[in-house]
C-alpha cells in the first residue's frame, strides 16, 4: 500500500524543480498546481483560491521542513542582511548625490583637478555607473554560489526527510 | 535653444525616455528615407522569420506568456535592456545632453540605479514566487478574486496610457524619420505588433527585443566611435571645444534647472526608480527565465548594456554640440544656431548623417523604429496577461479554464489591445503625450509597487489591505498626474496647477503605503488571520524557490 504522503510524492505537483516530473506533466492543464494555498491549521479557508488543490499538506509539509532547518535561518539572515546592506548602500550613495544636485550645483561643475577637463559631477556619475554595477556582480557572485549553494542543500535535505517519513509509514 | 527642449520644463517629458514614449512632439514631415525604410523591411522580415520559429514552439500558456521559461540570463538581460533603452532615450538623452549638457547625464544616471535595488530587494522573490504576472504574487495568499481584479486594473491603466504615448510616438518618429503619413506609421506599428505577440508569444517578443537592444548598442557604438574620432578619441579636446561653443560655456557641465527643486528631484528618483519595479512588462521578463540565478544573470547583463549604453549617449550628446551644432546643413535656413532640422530630438539622427553619411543615418532611424514595434510588443503581451491569465482563467474561471481556452482568449485580447492603439494612436495624434508616460510611471511605483513588495515582505498584508493601497495609490497618482501643470494647465487650461510639483511618487507611494497598513492592521477577520498564517510558506518558497515554476524543456 502506499500511503498518501507518498502518492504525494509521486506527483508531486508543487515540486515542478523535478525536471523528469515536469516534462511528464507538462501537456496536463494545471494552472493552480503551482500554487499552493494557505497552510491547513489556518482557522478557516481564506477563499475560494484554496478549493480543489491537491498536495497542499504535502508542500507545507516541506516548507515545514525546510524552515525548521537551521541552514535556512542562516541563510536568510546572511543574505537578507547581505542584500539590504547592499540596497541601502545605494540608496544612500544616490540619494546623497541628489541631494548634492540639489544644494551643490556648482561643486559639481568644478574640474576634479585644476586643469582637468573631468568635473566633479561626470566623476561622480561615472562611478556611480561603474561602482553599482560592480556591487551587482559582487551580489551575483555570492547569490548565485554560496547562497544557492545554501538553498540546494536545504531543499535536497528537506526532500530527503520527506521521502524518509514516507518510507517509515509505509512501513508501518 | 530649441522648442523641443525648451518644452522639457516638464520633469515627466524625459522620465519617458526610461520605457520609451518619445515625446517628440509635432513633427514635420520629412522627405521619404529609402535608406531607413530598406533597412526597417530587413528588420521587419528577419522578425517575421523569428515569429515563424516562434509560433511553433509556443504551444502552452506557459510559452506564450514567458517563453516557456526557457530564456537564459544573458538573453533575458539583453531583452531587459531593450525595454530599457527606447528609441525616446536615443533621441531625448541625447538631445537633452546636446541642449543642456550635464542634465541629461544626471537623467541618465537616475535611470540606471533602480537595477541594483530591484535585484537586491526583488529579482529573487518575483522569479521564485510569480508565474505569469506579477499580480501571481500579490494575489500568492491573498484572494484571488479581488486582488487579481485590482492588479488587472492598474495594469491594465498602466499599459494603455504607456500605449498611447508610443504609438504617437511612432507616429511622429516616422514622419520625421521615414517621411512616411503618421497614420500609415501607427497602422503598422499595430498590426506588425499584434503578428508577433499572437502568433509568436513572448518568445517572439523576447527575440524582437533582443535583436533591436543588439541594433541599438552597435548603432549607438559606431556613431558615438565615428563622432570620437574627430576629437582624436579624447574627451580633454571633446570638453575644451564644446564648453567653448555651447552658450552655457563652462556650465555645460554643473547641474542646471531641471533637478533644482530638492523636492522634484527626490519625486522623480522615486519615481524612477520604482516606476521600473512597477512596470508589468519589465516585471513580467522576470519569469522568462528558468530560476532565480538566471533572474539574478539577467539584471546584471542588463544594467551592464544599459550602463555602457548611457555612457554612450552621453559622448554622442556632447560631440553633436561640435558636429551638429556648428553645421549649417542641419539648420532651417541653413545657418547654424538656428532650429534644427526636424526639431530638438532630431540630434542624433544629425549626428549620424554627420559622420556616417545617408547610410547610418538610416540604420538608426530604422533602429529608433524597431524599439518602438518592440516596446509596444512587450507592452501589448503584459496587458494580454493581465486580461486572460488574471481576469479570464483566475477571475472570471475561477481557475477552471483549459489552458486552450486561456491562450485563445490571451490571443483575442492581443487583437483588441492592437485596435484600441491604433485607435488611441490616431485620437490622440495632436495631444502632447508626455504626461501619459508622467501617470504611467506614478500609477506603476504607486499602485504596483507597494502592494507587490508588501505582499513579499510584510506578513501583515491582508486582502482589504492590498485592494486598499492598491486602489488607494491608483487614484493618489491619477489625481496628482491630473493636478500637476501637464494636465491641469497645459491640457485642461487652468491657470495654475493645484499639484505643483510633475512627479507624484514622492506623494502617492506613501499614501498607498500607509493605507495598505493602517487597512491591514485594523483587518481583524478571520481571513486576515489565514493570510498571515500562509504568510510563512509562502516566505520559504520565495527565499528558496522549492515549488516554483520551472523551466520548460526549449
Amino acid at each position: 500500500l502506499i500511503s498518501p504522503i507518498a502518492i504525494g510524492i509521486l506527483r508531486g505537483p508543487t515540486d515542478s524543480s523535478d525536471r523528469e516530473s515536469m516534462r511528464e506533466r507538462r501537456s496536463i492543464p494545471s494552472h493552480n498546481d503551482d500554487y499552493p494555498a494557505p497552510r491547513s491549521r489556518a482557522p478557516q479557508p481564506p477563499s475560494r483560491a484554496q478549493r480543489g488543490r491537491g498536495g497542499t499538506r504535502m508542500s507545507s509539509a516541506m516548507y515545514e521542513r525546510m524552515r525548521s532547518n537551521p541552514k535556512f535561518q542562516h541563510l536568510v539572515r546572511t543574505r537578507s542582511r547581505f542584500a539590504w546592506t547592499l540596497a541601502i548602500t545605494v540608496l544612500v550613495a544616490f540619494y546623497g548625490f541628489v541631494m548634492l544636485v540639489a544644494f551643490q550645483p556648482a561643486l559639481l561643475g568644478r574640474p576634479v583637478m585644476e586643469g582637468s577637463a573631468l568635473t566633479v559631477g561626470v566623476a561622480m556619475g561615472s562611478t556611480i555607473f561603474v561602482s553599482f554595477w560592480l556591487l551587482t556582480a559582487l551580489y551575483i557572485r555570492r547569490a548565485n554560489g554560496e547562497f544557492d549553494q545554501l538553498t540546494e542543500e536545504i531543499i535536497k535535505e528537506a526532500r530527503h526527510a520527506e521521502h524518509a517519513a514516507a518510507a517509515r509509514k509505509e512501513v508501518a | 535653444m530649441n522648442r523641443a527642449l525648451v518644452s522639457l520644463y516638464v520633469l515627466a517629458a524625459p522620465v519617458l525616455a526610461l520605457a520609451g514614449g518619445p515625446d517628440l512632439g509635432q513633427a514635420e514631415k520629412q522627405a521619404t528615407n529609402w535608406h531607413a525604410i530598406g533597412m526597417f523591411l530587413v528588420f521587419v522580415a528577419l522578425t517575421m522569420g523569428i515569429t515563424y520559429w516562434a509560433a511553433s514552439r509556443t504551444k502552452s500558456a506557459s510559452d506564450f506568456y514567458t517563453a516557456g521559461g526557457g530564456i537564459t540570463g544573458f538573453q533575458n538581460g539583453l531583452a531587459i535592456a531593450g525595454d530599457y533603452m527606447s528609441a525616446a532615450t536615443l533621441l531625448g538623452m541625447t538631445a537633452m545632453t546636446y541642449g543642456q549638457g550635464y542634465d541629461g547625464y544626471l537623467y541618465m544616471v537616475s535611470f540606471f540605479v533602480g537595477w541594483p535595488v530591484i535585484l537586491f530587494l526583488m529579482a529573487e522573490r518575483l522569479r521564485n514566487l510569480g508565474k505569469f504576472t506579477f499580480a501571481d504574487i500579490t494575489s500568492y495568499r491573498l484572494d484571488q478574486g479581488k486582488v487579481r481584479t485590482m492588479a488587472a486594473i492598474s495594469s491594465l491603466t498602466v499599459v494603455c496610457f504607456y500605449l498611447i504615448a508610443q504609438m504617437v510616438g511612432a507616429g511622429q518618429l516616422i514622419k520625421l524619420l521615414f517621411g512616411l503619413e503618421y497614420k500609415v506609421a501607427v497602422i503598422a506599428v499595430g498590426a506588425l505588433m499584434m503578428v508577433y505577440v499572437i502568433f509568436g508569444g513572448m518568445i517572439a517578443t523576447t527575440w524582437v527585443q533582443i535583436i533591436k537592444a543588439c541594433m541599438l548598442l552597435v548603432g549607438g557604438t559606431v556613431v558615438m566611435l565615428l563622432a570620437m574620432s574627430r576629437f582624436g578619441f579624447s574627451y580633454s579636446v571633446l570638453i575644451a571645444k564644446a564648453t567653448t561653443i555651447h552658450k552655457l560655456g563652462p556650465k555645460l557641465l554643473a547641474p542646471g534647472g531641471l533637478l533644482a527643486d530638492p523636492i522634484n528631484a527626490i519625486s522623480l528618483g522615486l519615481g524612477l526608480m520604482f516606476g521600473t519595479a512597477g512596470l508589468p512588462h519589465i516585471l513580467m521578463r522576470f519569469f522568462t527565465v528558468g530560476n532565480a540565478k538566471e533572474a539574478r544573470k539577467s539584471v546584471l547583463v542588463a544594467s551592464g548594456f544599459v550602463g555602457y549604453f548611457f555612457n554612450v549617449i552621453f559622448l554622442m550628446g556632447l560631440c553633436a554640440i561640435m558636429i551638429v551644432g556648428q553645421d549649417g546643413q542641419f539648420f532651417e535656413g541653413g545657418k547654424a544656431g538656428g532650429k534644427l532640422v526636424g526639431g530638438g530630438n532630431m540630434v542624433a539622427m544629425h549626428l549620424a548623417k554627420a559622420v556616417g553619411g545617408n547610410l547610418l543615418l538610416g540604420f538608426l532611424a530604422a533602429v529608433a523604429f524597431a524599439t518602438i514595434l518592440a516596446v509596444v510588443s512587450g507592452l501589448a503581451l503584459a496587458g494580454a496577461s493581465a486580461i486572460s491569465h488574471d481576469l479570464y482563467a483566475r477571475v472570471i474561471k475561477q481557475g477552471k479554464a483549459t489552458e486552450a481556452q486561456e491562450m485563445k482568449v490571451s490571443k483575442i485580447a492581443t487583437l483588441s489591445l492592437g485596435v484600441v492603439a491604433i485607435f488611441l494612436g490616431m485620437l490622440f495624434e495632436k495631444q502632447n503625450v508626455a504626461f501619459m508616460v508622467g501617470l504611467a510611471f506614478g500609477i506603476a511605483a504607486a499602485a504596483n509597487f507597494p502592494v507587490l513588495i508588501l505582499s513579499m515582505y510584510w506578513k501583515g498584508l491582508t486582502t482589504r489591505g492590498a485592494l486598499a493601497g492598491g486602489y488607494g495609490g491608483l487614484a493618489a497618482a491619477v489625481l496628482c498626474v491630473l493636478f500637476s501643470k501637464s494636465v491641469w494647465v497645459a491640457v485642461l487650461g487652468n491657470p495654475a496647477p493645484l499639484f505643483r510639483w510633475d512627479q507624484p511618487a514622492l506623494f502617492a507611494m506613501p499614501i498607498a503605503f500607509a493605507l495598505a497598513i493602517v487597512v491591514s492592521k485594523l483587518d481583524a477577520s478571520a481571513r486576515a488571520r489565514a493570510e498571515a498564517e500562509a504568510f510563512e510558506d509562502q516566505y520559504v518558497r520565495a527565499q528558496t524557490g522549492y515549488g516554483s515554476a520551472a523551466a520548460a524543456n526549449h
